[in-house]
């Protein structure tokens, strides 16, 4: 197989949106490494069946959500967790600890149902256009349109924030431009 | 002329309140911040050290 090197550059370059993605699926940073690695391997082996010019990063973040969710059911046909899965997951897991003021998004965030919560994170966060989201979940625009929603009204609802005096001084700007000046530097 | 089919606003396809625009961007700014945490952090040494041996793979 041959690798062009802007396509090779393209690869290097997704792997940081890959993890945050991984990370927002699975909320645990070592297992979103584990499947961050995967992905790489399987798309590494399978780039010939890539056809360049078109979305990489759709492509990879495919992969790597089709993976996951096959590991999903695949563990769960081994362990028939009777304490029900996603409750201890939520319950040994919490969320890693940053910035303090996310502390409380964190949580509602990984409380949503798993497919309003990548709806969300695709669109709101990766910059896919819903169409793109669509076609990495599979599914209809408008079923994406509809848990991108059903997604923001739950986080409003958990953060009561359904006002806009709800909000309070916003200190998340500062920490979205602190990171972003992080980045250039 | 008779008036145009006017449904006055309400149809039967009126949905759920729609979120507040600014509760939107709020909500969207948190979300974009948490998922930069993660995406300006540094690559982890041992996906650092796979990329090197996939393209090292790609040599041969």
């Amino acid at each position: 197989m041959t690798i062009s090197p802007r396509l090779r550059e393209e690869l290097l370059g997704s792997v940081r949106s890959l993890r945050a993605f991984a990370v927002s699926l699975c909320g645990q940073p070592d297992r979103a490494d584990d499947l961050v690695q995967e992905t790489l391997v399987k798309a590494w082996s399978n780039i010939d069946s890539f056809q360049e010019g078109t979305n990489l990063q759709a492509w990879l973040f495919t992969i790597l959500r089709n993976h996951y969710y096959s590991e999903i059911r695949k563990r769960r046909r081994e362990v028939e967790d009777a304490d029900g899965h996603y409750a201890s997951r939520l319950a040994t897991h919490p969320p890693q600890q940053g910035h303090l003021d996310l502390a409380d998004f964190k949580v509602a965030l990984r409380q949503l149902p798993d497919d309003q919560r990548e709806a969300l994170v695709l669109v709101g966060a990766s910059g896919f256009s819903y169409e793109e989201a669509a076609g990495i979940c599979g599914v209809a625009v408008g079923t994406i349109k509809s848990r991108v929603s059903r997604a923001r009204s739950h986080l409003a609802k958990a953060l009561k924030i359904e006002n806009e005096a709800d909000m309070g001084p916003d200190s998340t700007t500062e920490a979205v431009f602190t990171s972003l000046r992080q980045r250039r530097a | 002329m008779k008036d145009k089919d006017k449904s006055n606003g309400k149809g039967p396809a009126s949905k759920r309140p729609t979120l507040d625009q600014n509760v939107q961007v709020h909500i969207g700014r948190k979300l974009k911040a948490v998922y930069e945490e993660v995406a300006t952090a540094p690559i982890p040494d041992r996906l650092v050290q796979l990329l090197a041996k996939l393209e090292e793979s790609q040599r041969k």
